[in-house]
């Protein structure tokens, strides 16, 4: 990470002062390998600097489009919670949910990244700077949570302010065990976007799974980042799914500080029209015996493109490590684009490392065979992709969340 | 004609009888040649023949690189207005640009104002007997297998022994003019086929390609030039030995390649022996051109001094490499790549024709303090145009290795074709092996395939040799090299014999 700072920012990123856009030079820019694909001209459009209300509603349009989950609730329009939409009145046992205002820490000083160990970027002193608040969630130790906790995010942007930045910070006791859900939507046709970080920390033996459903409209740009520190035997399983948005970026950087923990990551990225769906993927293994998989799927059909960097770091005495990657692309389109990059740095000797990447399009003789069993041109093509989309929704544990994730897959790309 | 450092910009230098320089060595000692010491000398002294007169001796220029430097290199090689300008030009690009900072590799600022880029050729010391070859070296050629007299040459000894009175060089040069094939130094070629070299120079690499190849082009001292006209299949594998003409071309050398329609052509690079330039910067490049289903396959053995094991010395290699193809022809790139400080080169290969192949083979091995920051680039422009890429990084003491490549596919590359394998092996603790590949794909027909690996030699692998009588070390090199073996494969069956040697003896004092 340090690394990354060294490179990308020729300034100070902190050069922010008074500023509401991210000037020219803190900005990343396409010689940063992490922003290469990035439409550097939209994000100069964007707007952060808090919003001046101290309470927000959600837009009536948007209400009937938050998800239904049993469970806790928090609604954060524009960065705001939203309190009549969010349920976080008589919590589970062991479950405790506060908000806070600003940002979740103090601002970022260069000279501390090598303190918090997280890649820092211009976006995130953003939010440390700009961020409007968030929520923390924290289970406490032993205790399993049986239904998921549900984030929203809404955003409707307008002229002034248009990208909230906002935090949530998650910790997961000793041996406790929690599903957490977040969802990302907007509204409006006006250009803006979201910029998020959540910050997840899984003491000893705790299991997370932590699923991200990016769908905001194609007017806007996310930015979400989650950073996971893992402890000795905890257990990460994310899926992210990344729709929405003209430009989607989904960063999780994981970092297993215990002995034997284990992360499993994988995601989908559908991409259509001009959107271009970024994700940037980090599993940093720093403790002995840790297991990481990351495994991610992209359909990509008209103009879209779809970027995957995902790495692997082994750093040095990281012996034992048991680390896989792969990045498999579907290009629907003449005109679509896959960019992948699957790093792997090594600097442990002990150590079974492995990536693989594809691209390529249906099978022809896939579709062929499909057709002579009496299945049309469009319902072969549609099972096929469901076939290699599935994979990740088929890894959601919770029932209740695999089905509603397939229903909004489905009514996206329908 | 050779550049020398006149300052200690690098580290501390070697003194005494270390510090000496070692000449390419044969791959031809399969075929049991003799050489005359008429030979030898034209070895020694080839510098001259390019019509230098003998006061070069005192003839250094200041260190420092403007425009005058330009224009002096120019001069001395007597060339042509129309090269002056294009050097000119990459000069002024070259002043513009800043050094890459992306590799993976830390490197102690260059002054490249501290340099000199004209100097008399460099001038060895003749020695008198072997007993004067610096022991290590010695150990190494035994290790490798070269025969005496080879040694002799390679190690500036003088060879007073009378052999065949009829010059090799003569003799291949007499064969090769026979089929039409034209392959001479880079200055010959200037002076001798201008036109040739005007049309295809910069033509794959341009000047302002990367800082690197903007520097060589401003100021490149001499190099190898090939031409094989159409339906010619040469009749031998060039490699540099037969190009006697350009040894010692220096830090800055430039390559140049072409195959016309239906030619075909196998070059050798390099050598085995260790190469004991030191504390210097090498910035050369090799442009290929394979017209019309021509073929041209391209190995190099890499073995430049790689510094000691506290990293003091060694060279700083940054090598631009590509070629391109046209309609069905086949660029190959094979590299073994075991020295040098800095190793910095991605051969590429521009699959520019319909049905054109790319391939690239490499093994990289960085040992004692050695980066490496090394791979390939396909760029599939053709329709049905297939690459292949195979790298095998092998990282032991605190070596630092890794794959950087590039495979893109263009829109208008239907049906293209690309499979990538990169395993990394990792044998000490303190070591690195990295791989980063970039894929880009813009064809939905396209089927690109990348994979990778990095793991360690297993003890139980170790175990079950040493249970057969193997010793630790025969192991472990047995191990290695099959790891290696899809790429030795590709090479030229001598080449291949001493790769194998050479990453033994490289990988000694791994084991344990």
């Amino acid at each position: 990470m340090t690394a990354q700072v060294a490179t990308s920012a020729h300034s100070n990123p902190l050069d922010l002062h008074g500023a509401d856009r991210l000037d020219d030079v803190s900005r990343p820019t396409k010689h940063d390998d992490a922003w290469r694909y990035a439409p550097h001209d939209l994000l100069a459009r964007l707007l952060f600097g808090s919003t001046t209300a101290t309470a927000q509603q959600a837009p009536a349009v948007a209400v009937n489009r938050i998800p239904q989950l049993d469970g806790p609730r928090i609604v954060i329009v524009n960065g705001v919670i939203d309190v009549d939409q969010s349920q976080i009145a008589a919590l589970p046992d062991g479950l405790r949910i506060s908000t806070f205002a600003g940002s979740a820490t103090e601002p970022t000083d260069p000279a501390d990244d090598v303190d918090s160990g997280f890649a820092a970027d211009a976006f995130l002193i953003a939010i440390e700077r700009f961020g409007s608040g968030g929520v923390a969630i924290e289970v406490t130790d032993g205790h399993h949570l049986d239904v998921p906790i549900h984030l929203v995010d809404l955003v409707a942007p307008n002229q002034t302010r248009n990208t909230p930045s906002r935090s949530a910070v998650v910790r997961l006791g000793e041996k406790s065990s929690a599903t957490i859900v977040e969802t990302r939507i907007g509204t409006g046709p006006v250009f803006g976007g979201l910029n998020t970080r959540t910050s997840i920390t899984l003491e000893s033996n705790a299991a997370l799974e932590h699923i991200l459903l990016q769908n905001l409209p194609e007017t806007q740009i996310h930015l979400g980042r989650v950073e996971v520190s893992q402890h000795a035997g905890s257990t990460l399983r994310a899926h992210s799914f990344n729709l929405g948005a003209s430009y989607g970026r989904v960063a999780y950087e994981v970092h297993l500080l215990g002995a034997g923990g284990q992360a499993d990551l994988s995601g989908l990225y559908f991409g259509t029209g001009a959107q271009t769906l970024d994700q940037q993927i980090t599993v940093v293994h720093s403790a002995r015996d840790c297991t990481s998989r990351q495994s991610y799927r992209g359909v990509l059909d008209d103009e879209s493109t779809g970027v995957f960097n995902g790495g692997i770091d082994v750093r040095p005495g990281a012996d034992g490590t048991d680390a896989q990657q792969s990045n498999d692309n579907l290009l629907l389109s003449d005109r679509a684009e896959a960019n992948t990059q699957p790093r792997l740095e090594i600097l442990a000797d002990d150590v079974a490392c492995k990536h693989g990447a594809t691209v390529g399009q249906l099978d022809d003789s896939a579709l062929y065979y499909l057709r002579t069993r009496g299945i049309t041109a469009n319902d072969a093509r549609r099972l096929l992709i469901d076939a290699f989309a599935s994979q990740a929704v088929d890894n959601i544990e919770s029932d209740a969340v695999r089905a509603w994730i397939r229903a909004r897959i489905g009514a996206s790309h329908a | 004609m050779s550049i020398q450092l006149t300052s200690n910009w690098l580290g501390t230098q070697r003194t005494g009888s270390d510090h000496r320089s070692i000449a390419p060595l044969s791959s031809k000692r399969g075929h049991a040649m003799t050489r005359t010491s008429q030979e030898i000398n034209d070895l020694a002294e080839a510098s001259y023949e390019y019509g230098f007169s003998t006061d070069l001796d005192t003839d250094i220029a200041p260190p420092g690189l403007t425009e005058d430097t330009v224009r002096l290199i120019s001069a001395k090689k007597d060339e042509p207005d129309w090269l002056l300008q294009w050097r000119l030009k990459a000069f002024e690009a070259w002043q513009g640009m800043t050094e890459p900072d992306w590799a993976k590799l830390e490197i102690a600022p260059i002054d490249y104002q501290a340099l000199s880029y004209w100097a008399a050729p460099k001038q060895k010391p003749v020695l008198d007997s072997m007993d004067d070859v610096d022991p290590e070296i010695r150990d190494m050629f035994d290790k490798l297998g070269i025969p005496l007299h080879e040694q002799k040459m390679l190690s500036n000894v003088a060879v007073d022994a009378i052999v065949d009175s009829v010059s090799v060089t003569t003799t291949f040069k007499a064969t090769l003019a026979e089929a039409g094939v034209i392959f001479c130094s880079f200055s010959e070629a200037v002076q001798d086929h201008p036109e040739l070299v005007r049309e295809h120079l910069g033509s794959v690499v341009p000047v302002r390609d990367n800082y690197f190849a903007a520097l060589n082009s401003a100021v490149f001292s001499d190099g190898s030039f090939c031409y094989i006209p159409s339906g010619v299949r040469c009749p031998m594998e060039l490699s540099t030995y037969f190009r006697i003409n350009s040894q010692n071309t220096g830090q800055f050398e430039r390559t140049l390649i072409i195959a016309e329609d239906d030619a075909h052509v196998s070059y050798l690079e390099g050598c085995t022996a260790p190469q004991r330039d030191e504390n210097q910067l090498h910035a050369a490049v090799v442009e290929l051109v394979a017209k019309d289903r021509a073929e041209i396959k391209y190995s190099t053995v890499q073995n430049w001094y790689p510094g000691d094991e506290n990293g003091v010395g060694g060279i700083y290699n940054f090598v631009t490499k590509r070629g391109r193809a046209h309609t069905d022809a086949k660029i190959s790139w094979t590299q073994v790549e075991t020295g040098s400080a800095i190793t910095w080169k991605y051969p590429s290969v521009i699959l520019q024709g319909d049905r054109s192949i790319g391939e690239f083979y490499s093994v990289a091995l960085s040992s004692k303090r050695q980066q490496a920051d090394t791979g390939s680039k396909m760029i599939h422009i053709g329709a049905d145009t297939t690459s292949s890429i195979i790298s095998k990084g092998i990282s032991t003491g605190r070596g630092q290795n890794t794959y950087r490549g590039l495979v893109k596919v263009m829109r208008s590359a239907e049906n293209a074709r690309n499979y990538t394998q990169c395993d990394s092996l990792l044998l000490s603790s303190d070591c690195g092996a990295h791989t980063i590949p970039y894929i880009e794909v813009k064809n939905p027909t396209a089927k690109v395939e990348h994979e990778a690996s990095t793991s360690t030699v297993g003890e139980d692998q170790l175990y079950y040799c040493r249970q057969r009588g193997m010793t630790e070390e025969d192991a472990m090199s047995m191990i290695v090299n099959g790891f290696c073996r899809e790429v030795f494969d590709e090479l030229p069956m001598e080449f291949a014999v001493e790769a194998q040697r050479l990453l033994s003896v490289s990988l000694e004092g791994s084991v344990g």
